[in-house]
């Protein structure tokens, strides 16, 4: 019986269960979508989190509502529950091992999706979280921060919590209100609560401090590439901070470096995330807020920085990139949600980047200078029906044929993706 | 009713008649076969809702370059170039008087003082002061030497020489005739945009002649040297109000160099201070220009050329910073603004015909632009206080240039009294003078 048992999922394997799930050529963009989430209310990864597993053919997918854990084949579209105890927070899937890591109780595990069997690796600090594992799996980064009573009291989805159901039955998404979220961030920003940056030995569990100070941070992100390269952000309203950071995680006393500075008042450099090579920070560049919109880069390598200016006051939710470099994913935005008033945005979109041609004559100093581009957009999905509060989080798919997003667009909250090429 | 009727009539003639003299007239010419059009000299443009009235009478005049100060008597008076000289027109009831025959003078400006024509010939800077009528030499020019600008106190003007002189492959070549025709005794405007502009820029800027940017006091005609240099400048600009302060251009391809630069021409051996420093490849600022009150330069900033473009403006006595950013396809060829400062100009552009590499579509218009702040959200951080105040324009067209040929720039400058904008254009044809107004007709 329990051999059996452990043969279901291999046997579902082979089943066609693609079949189950809708599948259609959006009729507005000719683009295929598929819904990849079997269960309602199963979500996608933040954006920045790496969700991959299994040398890329399948996804991570998270039940907020419980704290279990999906896992999708991305070429069948098979759903999998390979963890069904609850209260689980997952940081992201390891690169080297395709192990999902989580947060439970205190405690970081690592789960084999493959075995369904986890570990437990190292204690959370105290009055810690953690953010990102580096991608030879040796070190989890996090922040601590001291009394902190107002993002707590403040910050809706708690390891575990419920979300609140609103009328309509919609579920309430990562906007709980613009205006508690940004008074709450102003609070937070202002009371200047001991915040130290650290990491953890995944085979020692020791824990070294980066930074200590009073600056909020948050959003570690290991480069996928570099073990000991970690980005990480000045949290707050970002016209306040200069927001995105560098600090190299392997050297003692290591100096912060910063990937931005700012020169305008509300001028914003936001929603940060690396390249697959781990060669450029890309980020959400406003200058200033919702008037002039840029996907910003920085080459962690050579310090060479591009500018992909947006056409006509598009702006997006979140940017990403395609594994390969070549094209860049947007989320789209609701003027009705979001300050930027972008027409006609509603739209997952794929972004084709064109650099702007240096005419004849280099002169010396060019050789330090941004080089500028434009974004070419093209509508991959109708969002018109989406609900912004909850933010789609587009990734491109390991083999760069697909952008994965979640949507309330056909109601309940569900995972899907769309390809990249045009349906023939 | 027969009465009621003929008075409906009469009413409708009446109408007719006004409006018709707002209309260009056309007829075929019974002798020639030609077409003939007959334009109105004052007219409220269809698709602006903006009364434009034609201030010249001579097909080939033109006011003068926008960043050039034209006005004098008050105000009330400005000055034209026409093939035949110069001339002066009355801005409330378009009377011209003919100030200069011949084309041996080139004006420089007016004073901001003594309203006096500044103007050179023969190797002097002379003067005539309208309400006199008289003419004087002032000073005499050094070899080589030429004069652009004039001080606000009128006790300096501006220029430059190229020691040992242009050579004769690098100076400028005549360029195509533009649709209209040139306009005589206007150096300064002649053929502003050609295929070979360009190419013969870059040769120039590679020379890296020796140039002097020299002043000459015109009290005593002493010649003072400000700046020594193997940079091609250009573009002499006085502060409207600080008489001291000049303005000038690092002259080239706009990519290749940081363009706009100022210096104190009432100090020993003063250093140039540059307004604004390129960060981007492909980034240019241009087309710069003082603000009335002489507390701003503003300038075309295009962050990259053609993609990204903004009204900038720099405060040399606070350092504070304007941007303004421009919505998309509104890129102008030139800005100005209104004498009170609330206000900005555009000249519109046009992608054909010219070589410029701006790229904006449905552009041909004499814009209205407005300025909006971005506002400060609640909580300013110290740092703040030295960063740039980004805002916005609002665009409004004030006269369709559909017809215009680009290759002429309509150079727009705002009156006096700000009422109205002066620009020239050869959407009739011929280069005329024109003014719009700014408020909408009632």
């Amino acid at each position: 019986m329990k051999s059996l048992l452990r043969l279901l999922p291999a046997l579902a394997g082979l089943l066609p269960a693609r079949a189950a799930l809708p599948s259609w050529v959006d009729p507005d963009t000719g683009h295929r979508v598929v819904q990849l989430s079997a269960d309602p209310s199963v979500e996608s990864l933040y954006f920045t989190q790496y969700a991959f597993t299994a040398g890329g053919s399948k996804m991570v997918m998270t039940v907020p509502r419980t704290g279990n854990i999906d896992v999708v084949t991305l070429a069948t579209g098979e759903n999998e529950h390979v963890y069904t105890e609850g209260r689980a927070r997952v940081v992201q899937t390891g690169r080297k091992t395709g192990a999902i890591y989580y947060v439970k109780g205190g405690y970081l595990y690592a789960l084999d999706p493959a075995t369904k069997q986890s570990r437990q690796l190292v204690k959370v600090p105290d009055n810690g979280g953690i953010a990102a594992i580096n991608c030879d799996e040796t070190l989890a980064a996090g922040t601590i921060t001291l009394n902190d009573h107002i993002s707590k009291d403040s910050i809706r989805r708690k390891e575990g919590a419920a979300p609140k159901i609103l009328p309509g039955g919609i579920e309430q998404g990562d906007i709980p209100s613009q205006v508690d979220k940004h008074a709450m961030m102003d609070r937070r920003l202002a009371a200047r609560l001991p915040c130290s940056l650290f990491t953890i030995d995944l085979r020692t569990g020791a824990v070294k401090i980066l930074v200590q100070g009073t600056d909020w941070l948050n959003h570690q992100q290991f480069s996928p590439t570099d073990p000991g390269l970690l980005i990480y952000a000045h949290e707050g309203r970002q016209w306040k901070v200069d927001r995105v950071w560098l600090i190299r995680a392997d050297r003692d006393g290591a100096k912060p470096m910063l990937v931005h500075q700012r020169t305008m008042r509300m001028e914003i450099a936001v929603h940060e995330f690396w390249s697959n090579d781990g060669q450029w920070v890309w980020y959400d560049l406003q200058t200033p807020l919702s008037e002039d919109f840029w996907v910003g880069g920085y080459n962690v390598k050579d310090g060479r920085r591009v500018w992909y200016h947006l056409p006509g006051g598009l702006w997006m939710v979140h940017y990403n990139v395609s594994p390969d470099g070549t094209l860049f994913s947007g989320d789209g935005s609701d003027p009705q949600i979001h300050y930027a008033q972008s027409k006609d945005a509603k739209w997952m979109f794929l972004l084709r980047p064109e650099l702007i041609p240096d005419q004849p004559g280099e002169t010396p100093d060019q050789a330090h200078m941004i080089q500028a581009g434009r974004f070419v957009p093209e509508k991959l999905v109708n969002l018109a029906k989406h609900d912004y509060s909850l933010e789609p989080n587009g990734m491109f798919s390991p083999d760069g044929k697909w952008v994965i997003f979640r949507s309330n667009f056909r109601g309940p909250i569900g995972v899907f993706a769309v390809e990249v090429a045009k349906a023939k | 009713m027969r009465r009621l009727g003929l008075c409906l009539l009469l009413l409708a003639g009446a109408a007719l008649r006004a409006d018709e003299l707002e209309r260009p007239r056309t007829w075929i010419d019974s002798a020639s076969g030609h077409r003939v059009v007959v334009f109105p000299r004052s007219w409220i443009d269809p698709d602006t809702g903006h009364r434009v009235t034609q201030l010249s009478t001579e097909p080939g005049s033109a006011c003068l370059y926008f960043t050039q100060y034209c006005f004098t008597a008050g105000g009330a008076k400005m000055v034209m170039t026409t093939p035949r000289g110069i001339d002066l027109v009355a801005l409330r009831t378009g009377e011209i008087e003919h100030v200069f025959q011949g084309a041996d003078r080139r004006v420089l400006q007016t004073g901001r003082r003594s309203g006096a024509i500044y103007y050179t010939s023969g190797g002097w800077l002379c003067t005539y002061d309208p309400a006199t009528r008289e003419t004087r030499q002032r000073v005499k020019l050094p070899a080589g030497g030429a004069v652009f600008s004039v001080n606000s106190d009128e006790t300096l003007v501006a220029g430059s020489l190229t020691v040992g002189g242009e050579r004769r492959e690098l100076s400028q070549r005549r360029p195509p005739q533009p649709r209209g025709g040139y306009q005589l005794g206007d150096g300064v405007q002649l053929g502003d945009i050609s295929p070979s502009k360009h190419a013969q820029m870059d040769r120039r800027f590679d020379a890296h002649l020796p140039m002097v940017l020299f002043t000459l006091d015109l009290r005593t005609g002493a010649y003072r040297e400000l700046l020594r240099t193997t940079d091609w400048i250009d573009h002499f600009q006085f502060s409207p109000t600080d008489p001291g302060l000049l303005m000038y251009a690092h002259e080239g391809r706009q990519w290749r160099l940081d363009r706009i630069w100022l210096i104190r021409a009432d100090q020993e051996r003063p250093e140039p201070r540059l307004v604004h420093q390129r960060t981007m490849k492909m980034e240019l600022a241009v087309h710069e220009y003082w603000s009335a009150d002489g507390r701003w330069i503003w300038y075309d900033l295009q962050k990259p050329i053609s993609e990204d473009c903004w009204i900038a403006g720099y405060n040399p006595y606070t350092q504070e910073r304007r941007w303004y950013h421009l919505p998309p396809d509104r890129w102008s060829v030139h800005y100005n603004t209104s004498p009170d400062g609330k206000l900005f100009s555009g000249d519109g552009s046009d992608p054909i015909g010219t070589d410029e590499l701006a790229m904006a579509i449905n552009a041909k218009w004499i814009f209205l632009f407005r300025p909006e702040l971005v506002p400060d959200q609640p909580g300013e951080t110290p740092d703040q206080a030295r960063m740039i105040r980004a805002g916005r324009l609002v665009p409004e067209k004030l006269v369709n240039l559909s017809e215009h040929d680009y290759s002429i720039e309509p150079n727009a400058q705002f009156t006096p009294d700000g009422q109205w904008l002066i620009f020239r254009s050869n959407f009739h044809g011929p280069i005329e003078v024109y003014a719009v107004e700014v408020a909408r007709a009632k």
